[in-house]
């Protein structure tokens, strides 16, 4: 057995990155961290390109309107035309800030130690205290975020 | 400096961001509930709107502080994703040292673009 | 009594090029756990099948496993309360498989003993022949009991979303052992175990998988919190902790001549 382990004929058994995303039968707050993730990789590629582009306004007013026009926008009499899919993405995006601030808030706050509870002596069934003691939080955040998606709704598909 | 001390700048950054962020938002997309708070119509993609609030000297410090902490969070948070995974712990230091050029790189066109157009 | 089919992932290393499952139909009553189930199938259908097992009561943390997807102690886990008639035993996540059910949990054992799970002062004299206990009133103890009772199964590894993939990670249990030490009274070693846990606490996300999967509610996920905080301030400068000292020798009792005196001893 110690000669199989030193030669490294175990199988590694590692789930690998896909054990980020999958897990059958996991809890809640694993599946927030999954797609805190996947949110916080689509946010730098997406900054990478936005300081890019946005910084074609110190050039020239016609590199501005060039770089507007590859987005999709144009300007008709001192009034937006926003292609409509450029318009959804705009909004996917905001879902996708959105997610990643609110859950970031909750994440800066627990990982400090606050709203997480105390050490106390375990009790059977063993509900992690750390768990319970952060939902309320979480549910409040999750309120307000939603609140500004269905404002956002408002103002991206029925004034526009 | 400690290595705890980098997370510690990331949450704050974090923190500082949120409300950066959200503003930033609000003033571009949320147009009626900017109207409601009582700051008027305004069409802030208008070239002339955007050398008009590049010039004051509050948007002009704002936007360099958001940058700075923008970048630090983004990048530090690619910085974990890259070398939490199989190989991450054989190139860790080639991984970190093209972070860190590369959001230098942003930072000085990011400055550049922000301070040229005010003047 | 009621016939289930267990379907076991099997792999020797020395016959096997890759893990397979094979399935195996005995019939159960009603309290039997999983543990008893793989004993009878080890004793009466298939004794070539490797399994883990030692005080069959949930304390001694040898028998993890994953049964239908869900991290258990096999002793602790009652197979009628499954309410399924097929039940698919595994070996668990991110460790190697040393063979059958049996995984290698050395590594994680080697980075515990890095983080120096003891008490450290630095009173030599006092550590090799103690003379008395420490005073440690019940707040303090509650401020750490419920992390020593880690029984080290390793079933907070197999949900932990960083142990899957990145290697220089510490570990769920290695991390909540050291807050254990650091934050108990008696213990002086909080900046030796700083230094050693201080590059994996950055790579903690809290996904709290680890609390949830803990069969003994020790709840890894807030002592690593908490051990971000206490680092967070030692690191400025500004962390702060009573130490125990030595218990007092007890006074002799002032009504000690009132007392009758014992009878002689009979035996």
């Amino acid at each position: 057995m110690k000669e199989n382990i030193k030669e490294g004929k175990v199988v590694k058994n590692k789930r690998g990155i896909l054990g980020w995303i999958y897990l059958k039968g996991g809890n809640f707050e694993r599946y927030l961290y999954a797609l805190h993730r996947i949110t916080g990789f689509i946010l730098v590629v997406y900054i990478t390109f936005h300081i890019i582009l946005m910084g074609s306004r110190s050039f020239s007013e016609d590199a501005w309107k060039k770089v507007l026009g590859f987005l999709g926008i144009t300007i008709e009499n001192g009034v937006y035309k926003t292609n409509p899919l450029v318009h959804f993405l705009e909004y996917l995006l905001i879902l996708v800030i959105l997610f990643h601030a609110f859950n970031g808030m909750r994440l800066i706050f627990t990982e400090i130690g606050f709203l997480i509870g105390k050490p106390s002596r375990p009790e059977y069934p063993y509900i992690p205290k750390s768990i319970v003691s952060s939902r309320p939080f979480m549910i409040f955040l999750m309120i307000i975020a939603f609140f500004f998606a269905i404002i956002g709704i408002y103002e991206f598909f029925l004034i526009h | 400096m400690r290595k705890i001390v980098f997370w510690g700048m990331h949450l704050l950054a974090g923190f500082l961001i949120f409300f950066f962020l959200l503003w930033h938002i609000f003033y571009m997309h949320y147009q009626s509930l900017t109207k409601a708070i009582g700051f008027g119509t305004h069409y802030p993609l208008i070239f002339s709107e955007v050398v008009a609030r590049a010039k004051t000297a509050g948007f002009k410090i704002a936007y360099v502080l958001f940058l700075i902490f923008v970048l630090y969070h983004a990048f530090y948070g690619l910085k974990n994703i890259l070398i939490e995974t199989e190989f991450g712990k054989k190139f860790e230091i080639p991984i970190k040292i093209l972070i860190i050029l590369f959001a230098t790189f942003l930072f000085i066109y990011g400055i550049f673009t922000t301070l040229k157009i005010g003047g | 009594m009621k016939e289930i089919i267990f379907k076991i992932l099997r792999f020797d290393p020395e016959k096997d090029k890759k893990p397979y499952f094979k399935e195996y139909k005995i019939s159960v009553k009603e309290g039997d756990t999983v543990l008893d189930a793989l004993i009878y199938i080890k004793e009466n259908i298939d004794s070539t099948l490797s399994i883990r097992y030692s005080c069959r009561m949930g304390i001694c943390g040898s028998c993890g496993m994953i049964i239908n997807s869900k991290p258990e102690l096999a002793c602790h886990t009652q197979i009628f309360e499954l309410k399924s008639n097929i039940i698919e035993v595994r070996p668990m996540h991110n460790l190697p498989i040393i063979k059958d059910l049996v995984t290698n949990l050395s590594d994680y054992i080697k980075k515990h003993r890095s983080v120096k799970p003891y008490i450290i002062r630095d009173d030599k004299e006092e550590m090799d022949k103690p003379k008395r206990e420490y005073a440690q009133i019940p707040d303090e103890l509650l401020k750490f009991l419920q992390f020593s009772y880690c029984i080290k199964c390793g079933l907070c590894i197999t949900q932990c979303p960083t142990c899957s993939a990145y290697e220089g990670f510490l570990g769920p249990f290695v991390l909540a052992q050291a807050y254990r030490y650091s934050i108990d009274s008696r213990d002086k070693g909080i900046n030796e175990r700083i230094k050693i846990v201080e590059s994996s606490l950055p790579n903690c996300h809290f996904a709290t998988a680890c609390s949830s999967a803990c069969p003994k509610g020790v709840d890894p996920a807030l002592a690593i919190q908490l051990l971000k905080r206490i680092s967070m301030l030692n690191s400025l400068g500004i962390f702060k902790k009573k130490i125990s000292e030595i218990a007092p020798e007890p006074s002799p009792s002032p009504d000690k001549d009132k007392y009758p005196k014992a009878p002689p001893p009979s035996v």
